[in-house]
Parts: C-alpha cells; sequence; structure tokens
C-alpha cells in the first residue's frame, strides 16, 4: 500500500506537469501580473469577429507578462469540424529562424564558431563568392560578377546582411540583378525550401554557395536564405542532424514537447488546417495534396504531414504550438534561462537583440522604417516613425502562415497570435491590432 | 652576462621561435582575396566525374589537376552549381580553361579556343517504369507522342526533327521530371544516373531503367583561352602532359580508382581514338 501512494505521489505531478488539455496551463489572474483582465476581453471580441466575418478559420493567442500567462485563448477552427484548441500545432515556418539562430548562438557560447567566422571555414562552397552586377540594357552580356570584398559571416547570416536571397521576393523587389539570380537559383534548383524539397539541406546550402550573391556582404539587409545555411552550419559544427541538434538542445531542455520538424503520427490529429481568404469572407480549407501557392513561393500545407523527410530548413521547417513558443520566448526575455535551465547568457542574448547589426539599413519587411534587425529577429528602434504598439526594444517575427511572435522587454510582455491562413499578406492589420491590444491592457 | 640570463635566452628565444602563430578574432579573409589567381580554370558540377561530393573532386577532376601538375601549369580549378557560371568566365572574364560538355560556342568564339577531349562517356536513354509499365518504345511512330528531357544546350535536333517535345533542365530536375510524368525519357551517362539514384532517390533506382542500347559518346572537353596571355603555351603543355599520362599509364590508374579496371580500360580506348572538337 505505502509502495503504491509513493508510486502516486512521484506520478502526479509528472501527469500534471503534462499540458495535454487546456487546464493543465499554468495561469494566473491578469491583474496580478499588471494586466486589466476587462481590456482583455477587447482581444476576445477582436479575433472572433475576425472568425465571424470569415477572414480565418481560428486563431490561438497567448499573452504572458512578468513570466505568467495571463491570456491564452483559441477561438474558431482548427480544421472543418474541428475546433481550435490551446494545444493545436502549427507550421510556424520563419518563427523557425529565432530556434536556428539561437542554436548557433549556444555553438557560440561553447567555442564552436565565432560570429566573425566566414562561412566558408565550415561549408567550403562559400569561399572566393562573387556578386552579381547587371550590366546595363543593351550590353553584350547582361551581368558581371565582381569578387566579394569580405566572405559572408556568420553574424551577416544571422542579420540577413549576406547578400543571399529569397526568390519569392524577386515579385516583391523587381530589379535586373535579383531576377538573374534568382533565375540563377532555379536553374540550379534551389527552392525557398518552404515545400520541403526531396535532398538534404546540405546538398541545397552546397549548390547556393556556389552562385552569385545579390550585394556585398554586410553592405545589404535583405531577407533570404539565411536561417537555411544556420542550420546545415549546425549540423557541420556539431556532427548532429539539425532536428536532432534542436531537439536535444533547445526543445527537451525547455520542455518544448509539441515542437518537431517532423510531426510523429500521434500527433497529426492536432495539426491545424490551411485556410485560404481573400479577406472578405471568402474562406476555403486549402487542400493537402497540392500546394496552395505553386512558383517561387511554394506552400504545400500537406507537407507538414510527413512525418520524416531529408529537408530540415532552419528558415521554415519547425511545428509547434502556442505554448512551446512561448516557453521559447521566455527564455529570450529571461535573458536565457526558463525554469531553472540555461541555454544562453544574458550577454548572448543582449547581443542577439543588439540593433546595431545592420548599419544604417531598417529592416523593412515585416515592419517599416524604425526597425533594425538583430540575430534572428526584428527589433524596434525608435518611435519616430510610424508604430502602433510596443516599446523601443520589443522584438518580434512572423511565419508565412500567418503566425506571429511579439517580445516588450520593457514591460516583460509576450504575445504570441497562430493562424493558419494564405495569403500573408491580408495579415499586418489583424497582427498589429492583436498586439494594440495585449499593450493597452497593461494596467500598471 | 649572468649565468642565468645565459640560461634564459635560449629558453625566450625558442618561446619566440616555436610559438604559434597568434590568431586575430576579427573579420578575416582568405589570402587569395588578395591575390587573385591568374589561372582560373572552371567547371560544372557532373557528378561522378567531376563534384565536390566525391573523393578527390571525382576522375576527371584528378586526371586534370595531375595533367595540369606535370604540364607546370599552377592554375585554380572552380566547381560552379551552372554550366552558365562556366561560360561566363571563359568568354567575359577570359578565364584560362574551362572544362566541360554540352558546351556551344559560335564559330567566332571557336577561333578563341583550343579543345582537348579528356573523357569520353557512353549515354543511354533512361525512363521511369511506372509511366511507361511496358517499356518505352522509340520508333519514329512513338517519339512523336512522347517529351525528351534535356541539358541545356544539349544537341536536340535529332528528336525536334522526330517530332519530339523538348522540355529542358539539369540531371537531377530531369529525374524528377521523368518521375512526375513531366518528360519520358532523357540521356544520361549510366554512371552519372547510378551515383544520382543511389543519393537521392534509393527507393526508387529500380523504376529508373535504362535501354540497353548505347546511344551516344559525351565528351568531356578541357577548353583552353586563346585570350588568356598563357593559354595557347598551357593548352600545348597540357596535351602533351595529358597524352604522357595515358601512355604511362597513370590515366588508367585514375580511371581504375574510381571506377574499376573494366570500366577505366573502356574509358581509355575511347579518348586514344577520340579527336578534337567533335560533338561539341
Amino acid at each position: 500500500m505505502n509502495v503504491l501512494l509513493l508510486l502516486l505521489a512521484l506520478l502526479l505531478p509528472v501527469c500534471c506537469s503534462q499540458p495535454s488539455a487546456a487546464a493543465d496551463y499554468h495561469m494566473v489572474k491578469p491583474a496580478s501580473v499588471g494586466l486589466s483582465a476587462a481590456r482583455l476581453t477587447n482581444m476576445d471580441r477582436l479575433i472572433e469577429n475576425y472568425v465571424e466575418q470569415k477572414k480565418i478559420g481560428g486563431a490561438v493567442v497567448l499573452v504572458a507578462r512578468k513570466g505568467e500567462i495571463a491570456y491564452f485563448k483559441a477561438s474558431g477552427l482548427a480544421d472543418v469540424g474541428k475546433p481550435m484548441q490551446r494545444d493545436t500545432i502549427f507550421r510556424v515556418v520563419s518563427m523557425t529562424k529565432p530556434v536556428t539562430s539561437t542554436a548557433i548562438m549556444m555553438l557560440y557560447e561553447e567555442g564552436k564558431l565565432l560570429l566573425s567566422d566566414p562561412v566558408a571555414k565550415y561549408i567550403p562552397e562559400f569561399r572566393n563568392q562573387k556578386v552579381l552586377i547587371a550590366n546595363p540594357a543593351g550590353a553584350e552580356f547582361p551581368y558581371r560578377l565582381v569578387p566579394v570584398k569580405r566572405e559572408v559571416q556568420i553574424r551577416d547570416l544571422l542579420a540577413h546582411t549576406s547578400g543571399l536571397l529569397y526568390l519569392f521576393l524577386n515579385d516583391v523587389y523587381p530589379d535586373p540583378a535579383r531576377n538573374m539570380i534568382v533565375q540563377m537559383y532555379k536553374e540550379a534548383g534551389i527552392t525557398d525550401g518552404f515545400c520541403r524539397p526531396d535532398e538534404a539541406i546540405g546538398d541545397m546550402v552546397k549548390r547556393l554557395g556556389g552562385l552569385p550573391l545579390y550585394a556585398q556582404p554586410g553592405e545589404v539587409w535583405d531577407y533570404g536564405l539565411n536561417s537555411d545555411v544556420l542550420g546545415y552550419l549546425v549540423e557541420v559544427v556539431s556532427g548532429m542532424t539539425f532536428d536532432r541538434y534542436v531537439e536535444e538542445h533547445i526543445f527537451k531542455p525547455l520542455k518544448m514537447k509539441d515542437s518537431y520538424f517532423y510531426l510523429p503520427e500521434e500527433k497529426l490529429p492536432r495539426l491545424a488546417a490551411v485556410w485560404q481568404s481573400d479577406w472578405q469572407g471568402g474562406l476555403v480549407r486549402a487542400s493537402d495534396e497540392k500546394p496552395i501557392v505553386a512558383g517561387d513561393l511554394c506552400l504545400n500545407p500537406g507537407d507538414a504531414r510527413a512525418s520524416s523527410g531529408k529537408y530540415l530548413a532552419g528558415g521554415a521547417s519547425m511545428l509547434s504550438t502556442v505554448y512551446d513558443y512561448y516557453r521559447f520566448t521566455q527564455m529570450l526575455l529571461n535573458g536565457g534561462e526558463l525554469d531553472g535551465v540555461r541555454l544562453l547568457s544574458r550577454k548572448t542574448v543582449e547581443l542577439m537583440t543588439a540593433t546595431n547589426h545592420i548599419g544604417e539599413h531598417d529592416a523593412v519587411f515585416l515592419h517599416g522604417h524604425g526597425w533594425k534587425f538583430g540575430l534572428g529577429f526584428a527589433i524596434q528602434v525608435d518611435r519616430e516613425h510610424s508604430v502602433d504598439s510596443g516599446d523601443v526594444g520589443t522584438y518580434e517575427w512572423a511565419g508565412i502562415y500567418s503566425t506571429r511572435f511579439s517580445v516588450d522587454p520593457k514591460e516583460q510582455k509576450i504575445t504570441i497570435f497562430m493562424s493558419q491562413t494564405n495569403p500573408f499578406g491580408h495579415h499586418f492589420e489583424l497582427w498589429d491590432k492583436v498586439l494594440v491590444q495585449s499593450a493597452s491592457a497593461i494596467a500598471d | 652576462m649572468k649565468r642565468t640570463q645565459m640560461m634564459l635566452l635560449p629558453l625566450l628565444l625558442s618561446f619566440v621561435l616555436l610559438a604559434p602563430v597568434a590568431s586575430a578574432t576579427g573579420p578575416r579573409v582568405t589570402t587569395t582575396l588578395f591575390s587573385a589567381h591568374e589561372n582560373e580554370i572552371h567547371t560544372v558540377d557532373f557528378p561522378p566525374y567531376v563534384s565536390t561530393d566525391v573523393v578527390d573532386g571525382g576522375s576527371v577532376s584528378e586526371i586534370v589537376r595531375t595533367a595540369l601538375m606535370a604540364a607546370g601549369i599552377d592554375a585554380d580549378l572552380s566547381i560552379h552549381p551552372l554550366k552558365r557560371m562556366v561560360n561566363y568566365y571563359l568568354l567575359q572574364e577570359n578565364a584560362l580553361a574551362v572544362m566541360g560538355r554540352h558546351l556551344h560556342f559560335s564559330d567566332v568564339q571557336r577561333k578563341a579556343l583550343i579543345i582537348i577531349p579528356v573523357m569520353v562517356m557512353e549515354e543511354q536513354y533512361i525512363y521511369y517504369k511506372p509511366q511507361h509499365p511496358d517499356g518505352l518504345n522509340l520508333d519514329s511512330d512513338h517519339l512523336k507522342q512522347l517529351v525528351y528531357g534535356s541539358h541545356q544546350d544539349e544537341d536536340v535536333s535529332r528528336f525536334t526533327a522526330a517530332g519530339c517535345t523538348v522540355k529542358y533542365g539539369n540531371t537531377m530536375s530531369l529525374l524528377k521530371q521523368l518521375r512526375r510524368g513531366d518528360v519520358d525519357f532523357i540521356e544520361v551517362p549510366p554512371l552519372t544516373i547510378e551515383w544520382l539514384l543511389d543519393r537521392y532517390m534509393a527507393d526508387e533506382k529500380e523504376q529508373f531503367v535504362s535501354l540497353p542500347d548505347v546511344v551516344d559518346n559525351e565528351v568531356l572537353y578541357m577548353i583552353f583561352n586563346r585570350k588568356h596571355a598563357a593559354g595557347e603555351d598551357a593548352a600545348a603543355r597540357f596535351k602533351q602532359a595529358l597524352a604522357a599520362m595515358v601512355k604511362d599509364g597513370r590515366y588508367g590508374t585514375i580511371l581504375d580508382k574510381y571506377l574499376g579496371a573494366e570500366h577505366g580500360k573502356l574509358y581509355l580506348r575511347r579518348l586514344e581514338s577520340f579527336s578534337a572538337g567533335q560533338g561539341l
């Protein structure tokens, strides 16, 4: 009998620590962390309104302050006939990038690499790179290649100052040199990695290293395939596959129990469907059988249902929950530590969130002017420009299926929004409103 | 000088002389950035013959490097993912030489080039069995309904003349197009197919079928540039060194290392009977 009681006593805390149902998450009253419960209900109305108008299928939103979750709500549908749950699993896509940056910074702290190291030190294909310069129209040859003034460094990959591109932005920023490089990417079988190509990430990265850069390293800020290269760099430096490294060094220590690069079959039922929205009430569940966007920006929601594969994109492949991602961001907000487990030093997090990595450039992609880019995410640097919410020092990034996180160190506040809706461009207004609701709930 | 000072001097000197060179922690660059190599040779990735993924760069890389060394030519060999980059370096930057196949040049361009065959390879037609479960018939009636998957700059005149549609891609993308049914057949050296399938599509290797007949001889060339100051002299010395390697058995030994003795001898025989420029 005593043995049974002992066993029960041992098992009870373990069972209770698994957030398998909504009630298991440890939450506090908003007032206890300086948030207004009444004002947070504005968030309910905001999301429910978007769901009712069929602009989005559903969403999960979390607001935490001073290390405690004060608001955590699921609304709408995760899939046809399936309500959104707080433990629904999402394709976080580009929100993989801060995790990849963290893996690199852990190797940096272990003395395995320096941010000033040339990438070519670890991936020889990056040696002697050239920059493509478009020749004037009518010239005998359309471009010329000039040697890099200095090699691409690991810091450039973290801050997107390498001159590597994403193909899909060719439509957004039309430019002859960009177009020529994108054509070369296509010819060499380089993709943006969202569609999980049938090859190892290292094979893609090696080909990418042999192609011309768009600009001199350090002289540009251009959102590109940098984190994918970093993911492969983790493999080269650590000797482990990228997914295994992240699982052992980040997911497990932070107890991110629902975060993966390939989902185990038993968790597939928790994966949200992707919805295609015209933002005017036309909402359709996207097919899992074929890409919803074919072309350069290849988006295929069904790829996330693969239980195994070779492609491990440090810029795009992660699947996670709002709660798991909260644990990751809380670690960053705490200066590299969560629940007694330290992944990074405070000084390293300070380095990642410093605003001087991209010089005079602004990180004008997800945000506008007034935002810089650190070593994995954008950082608000001033209030002189048009900004709806947040404080100077707030760092954020988003995912192309409509996921977003925001960490406000000054207010010790984290906001995470996750939906699975395409296209991406419509969501800026909704995200901004979510962040306004989160900020305006501060009541101390 | 006191005795202790005399004893310390050699010790201090040994520290200075034997200590490792201090390394800076700031940004660093390769020395080649400051001393650009004047003799650049460019080629395109073509596994298993030329590839950074193969030991020593593959058989052709090793043959070329050995011949260059024997000829006293100090050159830097770069392997690129795209053929158009190889053409760029040859024609726009007047590189010393390039190495490759399916490199087409205009008559004017050819006058400035010295073309030396390095290796001759068999090519076979490959198709994807699930798309053609009863086999692939390439007689004139069937060809009209088929799509041929071609590499850029490959000579496809015989297919277009037969009424075939042609789609383009690199070898890996052509294999994927075969699998999707976008193209019906391609022409590739069997060793390349085997290497790529083992590496990328091992589970489906048996589904890619070669037609038994050898359809073509594909030649890998070294192409020297007369517009480079050392081009003509280097070409003459390279040709001589390559011939000597064939004669004294070094060429065969390298082929044996990569391809096995049987295959190696086959490649060697063909090279001996091959005239420069054929098929280019």
